[in-house]
Formats: C-alpha cells, structure tokens, sequence
C-alpha cells in the first residue's frame, strides 16, 4: 500500500508535536557504573585454592576489590587466608598487620616472604556454619611501574577470635593478571565458601 | 549503580606538588576518596588532606596504627588530616593504599571520615592506621586538596575521587 | 560479564528521635549489604545491628580493636555491637558491610568501621549465629533513642 501523507489522509483529527518528548517525563540516561562485580566463585565441595586469572583483560577498571566469605577444614588451631599475586610462590612478598584477638592487640612485620596473610578465618574446630570474612582492595592493579600493594579488612568471631588491617607488597612491578586465595595451613576451604571480585574505574 | 567515579588524577612526572579535586559535583551523598602515593623526595610520607581549602585548626582525629613491632594511638585538632604514604626510604616502586570515607558532603552539618590506610615496606617498619575525623564546617565539600608540604609526588602516584548517592 | 552494582537499597534520615531504625524486606538478590550510619548523638552508648527481629544479645559476637580509654586495646562480648553512636562532637560514623547476607548455608558475618572524633576509632567483626537470609537489619542503641538528624543508608552488593 502506498505511503499517504496526513494532510491527504481521512484523519482529520489530529495533533502535531514537535518533540518526541511531549507528555512524557525526561529519563536521563543511567549514570556510568564505577563498582562492577566482574566474577564469583561460591565453592560446591572443598577446595585447596580460588583463582581469579585473565585480569589483564580488565583494562576499564583502574582498581581491584576481593570479598570473601570463608571457612578451612583445618583442625589444629588458627587458619590463615593467604594470597599469591600472578602465582609467585617465591619469597618476593612483604606483608604487615594491626590486629586485635580480644586479649591483645598487636602489630607484626614479615618480610621477603611468600604467601602474605590476609585475615584468620574459621575452621573445623569452630561452631558449625561460621565463616571468616575480608575485603582486600588492589589499586592500580594494571600497572607495570608499582610493585603491587593489597590492603585488607578482615576477621572471624571463633575460638580464637580476632580482627585486622592488614596489607602486603608484592615485590614485582608486573601488572597484576591472576590472584590466589588459599590457606596457611594448606588444607581446603569449605563447600559454601564465596569469593567475588570488583572492577572499580 | 549508586557508586560513580568522580575523576583519578595520576602524577606523570616527580614535579607534583599536590593533588587538588575542584568543582565536586554536589548531587551524591557520601564520597569516597582512594589513594595509592609515595614521597619521592623524604620521609616521613605523611600525605595532609584539607578540604575547601581550609587549612584551619577544624579537623579533629582519633588514629590507631600498627608499625609492624608496636600499636599506638593520638588524637590531635589540626589544620588538615592525614593519609600516611609510603616515602623515599622505603622499598623501591612500592606506594602506600588509602581510603578516606566522607559522608553527607553536602549536609550543613560537620562532616564525618572514616579512613583507612597502610604503607608498605620489605623491612620491620610498615604502618597500618584507622582513623576517626571530624571536619567542623557547615558548608557542602567544594574541593579536596592533598598534598606532602612541599615534596613531591612520585610519579605514577594516583587520587580517584568517587560520589556515593 | 560486568555487572554494575553498588545499589542504594532504602535510607532514613530521622526527623526526630527514634528507638529504633529498621530495614525491611531486603531485596535477596544481593551478596552483600553495606549500611552507612551517621550518627548525631553525643553519648558513647552502643549501637546494635540486629538481625530478622532476633533481639537475643547471646545469639550475636564480635571482637575489635579500638583506641577506647586512651590506649589501644581490643575486646569481644556477646552482642551486635557496630560501634558507638556519638560523642562530644555529636558524630559517628560507621560503614557497616554484613557479608553474604541472603545465604542460608552459614552464619552472618560482618565488619564494622566505628568512628567518634573526639573519641576513638575502631574496627569490628562480628557474628550472628543463625543460617537464615536476613530479610530485616533493624539499627538501636543499647539503651535510649537514636538522635533526630541521623542518617541510615542501606546499599546492596552483587555477589
């Protein structure tokens, strides 16, 4: 059928508008997102190790952020959550905490170091569904003239309590394209155990 | 998404004296300011925040910081507030990591800060502080300023200022 | 795939003094929840997070390190504790991050940052021992009301 125009058109009742706005309210477009979730692993059965790799392809972002929820099944005491950067098991870390356990509050240095602490978490030997928590931030992650520095928040109310900011270097300035998160005592996170990762711009 | 990137400034050369946020946007509710420095010329690398340019006795703190051996704690009323960074003494490449947590920037009330930092260093001595500020004022945050009394920025060292809404 | 997040959930802001400020029917489809509380009051009275209307201080610890008492010190006790809700400057703030709080396989786990100017910082983990989804965060002081011109802002995290 060919095209009529309105004027030549039956439609006789008619109004003309000249923008596409009229009686509709104004919707700015969404703001640009600067905190995105990139990627999560939430464990099924337990686990030795979570890696995040491939995070050179992350080039939007300028900063990393790490939230985990975690449980070892460790029995015999305290149980740390550690981090390799770009699977550097050398002793090319640094690594630093303030700490409260309820009885004490202290700070400690170790140095030229592999597998930097980041927070205690709970274990086999602590009440049934209990799970240690941290955020770790990365900044500039991407860059290849900054050894990379992690700065922790983390902590688990168990047997033996405690809370920490913690912080590690790794001494490379390579760009940051995978982190592993595993345990001190080498022994497995628990099924349920989360970890997810942020792209902050 | 209620977390927006306001602008990064990053230090191109080791000329930099401070870091300066202007004209921030007055739609968010809290802001969020993240930091990765170093003092390229001496220690200590102690970075000094003001806002609004006001350089007056109106920041009030309370810190609690590890050095890697012992814990302290100060509290003070001074001109400005403090992310300590890492300086010229400490390991090569290696730059401190901060966050200072404004809220209510636009309120006409003081303003509260939560800030985190920690410094890193293959050696004893390394820092990690909490802190606690008040900024006395009744006027929105128009502008951060930051810098190291004097010395230098090392290159490569970045500010990005985000609005929380 | 990125996924934006960060998303302001609800907020209050109190127009005048209140027992008690809660937060209901939280949206489930987040991984983490954070609650920024700014606080006007002047006393050091603590604020408690409790969680789906569970009011039994025993079903809840924590353990913090703080500069209370003019030196550093850390501590634990049987509570919700999040910090304490002013001081002599009439502000508190606290950044209050409840961690995977729609699981139903593990307790809720929190972090706190606590912060009174004139006073003391501190940083808090905490528990509640209950596997449940929390669906409601209802924010009180230990004893008293929350001050008129407090803010509460509740953002949700994707997981």
């Amino acid at each position: 059928m060919a095209a009529i125009s309105f004027k030549r058109s039956s439609l006789e009742d008619f109004n003309k508008y000249n923008s596409l706005l009229v009686g509709n309210e104004f919707t700015p477009p969404p703001a640009d997102s600067s905190y995105d979730l990139l990627e999560t692993t939430t464990l099924t059965s337990s686990t030795s190790s979570v890696t995040f790799s491939g995070l050179g392809s992350y080039t939007d972002y300028k900063h990393l952020q790490i939230r985990m929820v975690t449980r070892s099944t460790d029995s015999t005491g305290d149980d740390g959550v550690v981090a390799q950067i770009n699977s550097d098991t050398g002793s090319n870390y640094a690594y630093h905490g303030l700490f409260g356990t309820g009885s004490i509050i202290g700070s400690y240095a170790v140095t030229s170091a592999s597998n930097p602490l980041l927070f205690t978490t709970a274990n086999a030997n602590n009440a049934t569904d209990s799970f240690g928590v941290g955020v770790v931030d990365l900044l500039d992650f991407s860059s290849t003239s900054k050894n990379t520095t992690a700065r922790n928040l983390g902590g688990s109310t168990e047997t033996n309590p405690s809370i920490r900011l913690t912080s590690f270097v790794h001494l490379n300035t390579s760009a940051v394209t995978s982190v592993t998160l595993l345990l001190q005592s080498g022994t497995n996170f628990v099924a349920g155990s989360r970890f997810s990762l942020y792209g902050i711009k | 998404m209620a977390y927006e990137l306001i602008e990064t400034i990053e230090v191109t050369n080791a000329t930099t004296t401070d870091l300066v946020f202007t004209s921030i946007p007055q739609d968010g509710i809290d802001l969020k300011l993240v930091v990765s420095a170093r003092n390229s010329d001496s220690a200590p690398g102690v970075v000094l925040i003001t806002l609004n340019n006001d350089s007056g006795s109106n920041y009030s703190q309370e810190d609690l910081e590890g050095n890697g051996g012992s814990v302290s704690s100060n509290s003070s009323t001074q001109g400005y507030f403090r992310l300590r960074m890492t300086d010229s003494g400490d390991t090569a490449n290696t730059f401190g990591s901060g966050q200072a947590y404004i809220s209510n920037y636009t309120s006409s009330s003081n303003k509260s800060i939560s800030c985190d930092r920690v410094t890193e260093n293959n050696a004893s001595t390394a820092y990690q502080r909490i802190e606690a500020v008040s900024y006395s004022t009744s006027s929105a945050i128009s502008s951060i300023e930051i810098d190291f009394l004097g010395d230098n920025f090392a290159q490569y060292t970045t500010a990005s200022l985000y609005k929380i809404y | 795939m990125a996924t934006p997040t960060y998303d302001l959930l609800d907020s209050t802001t109190l127009a005048s003094s209140a027992s008690s400020v809660t937060f209901t029917s939280i949206d489930q489809s987040y991984g983490d929840l954070v609650v920024v509380i700014d606080s006007k009051g002047t006393s050091t009275t603590a604020i408690y997070s409790y969680y789906n209307s569970d009011f039994t201080n025993a079903n809840y610890s924590y353990v913090n390190m703080t500069t209370l008492g003019a030196s550093p010190s850390s501590n634990t006790a049987s509570n919700p504790f999040v910090g304490f809700e002013g001081s002599s400057l009439g502000q508190s703030l606290s950044l209050l991050h409840i961690m995977d709080y729609s699981a139903t396989d593990k307790h809720k786990s929190y972090l706190c940052r606590n912060n009174l100017p004139d006073l003391l910082t501190q940083a808090i983990a905490g528990r509640w021992s209950n596997s449940s989804a929390v669906s409601s965060v209802t924010l009180q002081l230990s004893s008293g009301n929350l001050v008129s011109g407090s803010t509460f802002y509740l953002y949700g995290i994707a997981k």
